[in-house]
């Protein structure tokens, strides 16, 4: 039974299929990461220079002895931290456009996590989840679909038309990155007061350092606040386990658009929800994505470009073994 | 007959790497054990701690995992934060925040005028520039609480700077000012008055000063 119950689980992480899923989700947070340190940059000074809020030696402080990945440790020089900060805008963009992909994903993720532990004090959520989905982007060979490094080898000819499948393994943790994100939230609100008698919602919406557009007043009354309080819970509760349920899914992702639709409606947390929701893709296979992608390129009467969106579908004849990819 | 397909599988360094890295979101994501659990834990016998598996599992976390054998000091424990994959989703937990905060800063010049400068706000800026200068906010988060005493220096020497610069008036003194609101609970009126103290008053170090003005 165990052996049954973990080849089960074998195939399901470390299966092989469609490399089109992360892909995507490749080209939407290199997108996402380029908007996030474009917005950052017009307070450059403020926030990565000796003469900013945050100082190199603030970093060492903050970092309590234990080696962080920072290539700007000790660095005053701003010439050095902006180049190194044009550097990680540029891999953002090659790993949105998916070109040298790999190299790209690893330099973002590299420089991204440098500038968080340069100036840890002005890091978000989004940030943080950011930097997680970089790192799967990174290990995954997420520029084998929807990405110029596909074109261009499909047009010299050196790519076959149907991509090899790949492992499945890096889309799957980033659907348990997403579970681990719902989870522990709920984990955390289950200690607080306000959350189980159904009041929690109310007091981020008179928090005027958030305010972004107004609440109507009518949700700023019970029952509604409860409804929306344990309606929360529930949605993130459900973002961690019945999303894995493939006839709820839809469901459970929708639900999950509408909450983060609200809290970006509402409240000031820039690209959080976009980021977050970025990660919704991945309980997609890449036959699924790919098949929608071309419903809509279809409906906007554009044909997709050669090779961006050919990618081999899920093929129901094991490879040879020498088709077979190995990490 | 055909041969049948090989299994398709990858290397087992990769899989016991997926499992080392799941295990690790895993146990940095998972709350802290109230002082109370681990008391109560420490005094128990195993069966009634095993009665409480929520409780035991967070003790459990937090003591063995994180403490003994994947701790920060402990060579595998690095992973999660030598390489930013350190991580911890708190959002609007255990309860959301209930008071409204920001600061400002009181200049006063050689002259001996004084004027009020501000710190950004997001509450009093046009919704775009809310999405760019957020960071203000969360730094101003974690910069008033006492704790952070240590990086009013700085951050009132900063404020000056930006403060020449806007007014080409050198500020001999800062003084640092927090304006809170608490938020009433539903259906009672919200106040609209903010409570506020002078939290720190910083001599402006003038050669910084001008050496940074450059």
């Amino acid at each position: 039974m165990i052996r049954k119950w973990w080849s089960t689980v074998d195939r399901a992480v470390f299966g092989y299929g469609s490399p089109f899923t992360m892909g995507v989700f490749r080209a939407i947070v290199g997108t996402l990461a380029l908007v996030n340190y474009l917005m950052l940059s017009i307070d450059f000074e403020a926030w990565f220079t000796e003469k900013g809020y945050y100082p190199v030696a603030w970093a060492t402080r903050w970092a309590e002895g234990i080696p962080r990945l920072n290539l700007l440790e000790g660095v005053t020089d701003t010439r050095v931290t902006a180049a190194l900060y044009a550097l990680m805008c540029l891999a953002a963009l090659f790993t949105a456009a998916g070109l040298f992909t790999r190299v790209a994903s690893i330099a973002l993720f590299v420089l991204m996590t440098t500038f968080a532990h340069r100036s840890p004090d002005i890091l978000h959520s989004g940030d943080t989840i950011l930097r997680q989905y970089v790192f799967l982007i990174a290990l995954a060979p997420s520029g084998a679909a929807f990405s110029l490094d596909r074109l261009l080898a499909l047009r010299k000819g050196t790519a076959p038309v149907e991509p090899a499948l790949v492992s499945m393994w890096p889309q799957r943790l980033v659907q348990y990155q997403l579970a681990i994100v719902y989870f522990t939230t709920v984990w955390h609100k289950a200690a607080g007061d306000k959350w189980w008698n159904g009041t929690a919602v109310h007091f981020p919406w008179h928090l005027h350092e958030f305010d972004k557009f107004p609440v109507p007043p009518f949700l700023d009354t019970q029952p509604m606040v409860a409804v929306l309080t344990y309606g929360t819970i529930f949605i993130e509760l459900a973002l961690a386990t019945l999303v894995f349920a493939r006839p709820l899914r839809k469901w459970v992702l929708l639900g999950g658009l509408m909450l983060h639709a609200g809290i970006e409606f509402t409240m000031n947390i820039p690209l959080f929800a976009f980021i977050i929701c970025s990660g919704y893709i991945s309980h997609y296979d890449g036959e699924e994505v790919k098949a929608w992608f071309e419903r809509v390129l279809t409906r906007l009467k554009l044909k997709p470009a050669e090779g961006m969106v050919t990618i081999a579908a899920a093929s129901p004849v094991e490879p040879s073994p020498q088709e077979v990819p190995t990490h | 007959m055909d041969a049948p397909a090989p299994k398709r599988t990858v290397h087992p360094a990769i899989k016991v790497f997926v499992g080392f890295h799941a295990l690790m979101v895993f146990m940095w994501t998972t709350p802290h054990p109230t002082l109370a659990a681990q008391q109560q834990f420490h005094k128990n016998t195993a069966v009634e701690n095993l009665m409480r598996p929520k409780d035991s599992l967070l003790v459990f976390n937090e003591e063995m995992l994180k403490g003994e054998m994947l701790g920060p000091e402990k060579p595998l424990g690095k992973y999660m934060m030598v390489t930013g994959l350190w991580q911890w989703w708190d959002m609007f937990a255990p309860n959301p925040a209930d008071i409204d905060v920001y600061i400002d800063a009181e200049m006063e010049y050689a002259d001996g005028t004084v004027a009020i400068h501000k710190y950004p706000r997001m509450y009093e800026l046009p919704i775009p520039m809310k999405y760019f200068k957020e960071r203000y906010r969360k730094y101003r988060e974690r910069l008033s609480d006492d704790s952070y005493s240590w990086k009013w220096s700085h951050t009132a020497q900063r404020l000056a700077l930006e403060n020449y610069r806007a007014t080409g008036k050198e500020p001999v003194r800062v003084r640092l000012w927090r304006h809170w609101m608490q938020v009433a609970p539903i259906g009672q009126p919200q106040p609209s008055e903010y409570s506020g103290y002078m939290f720190w008053d910083y001599q402006v170090d003038h050669n910084k000063l001008m050496e940074d003005a450059k």
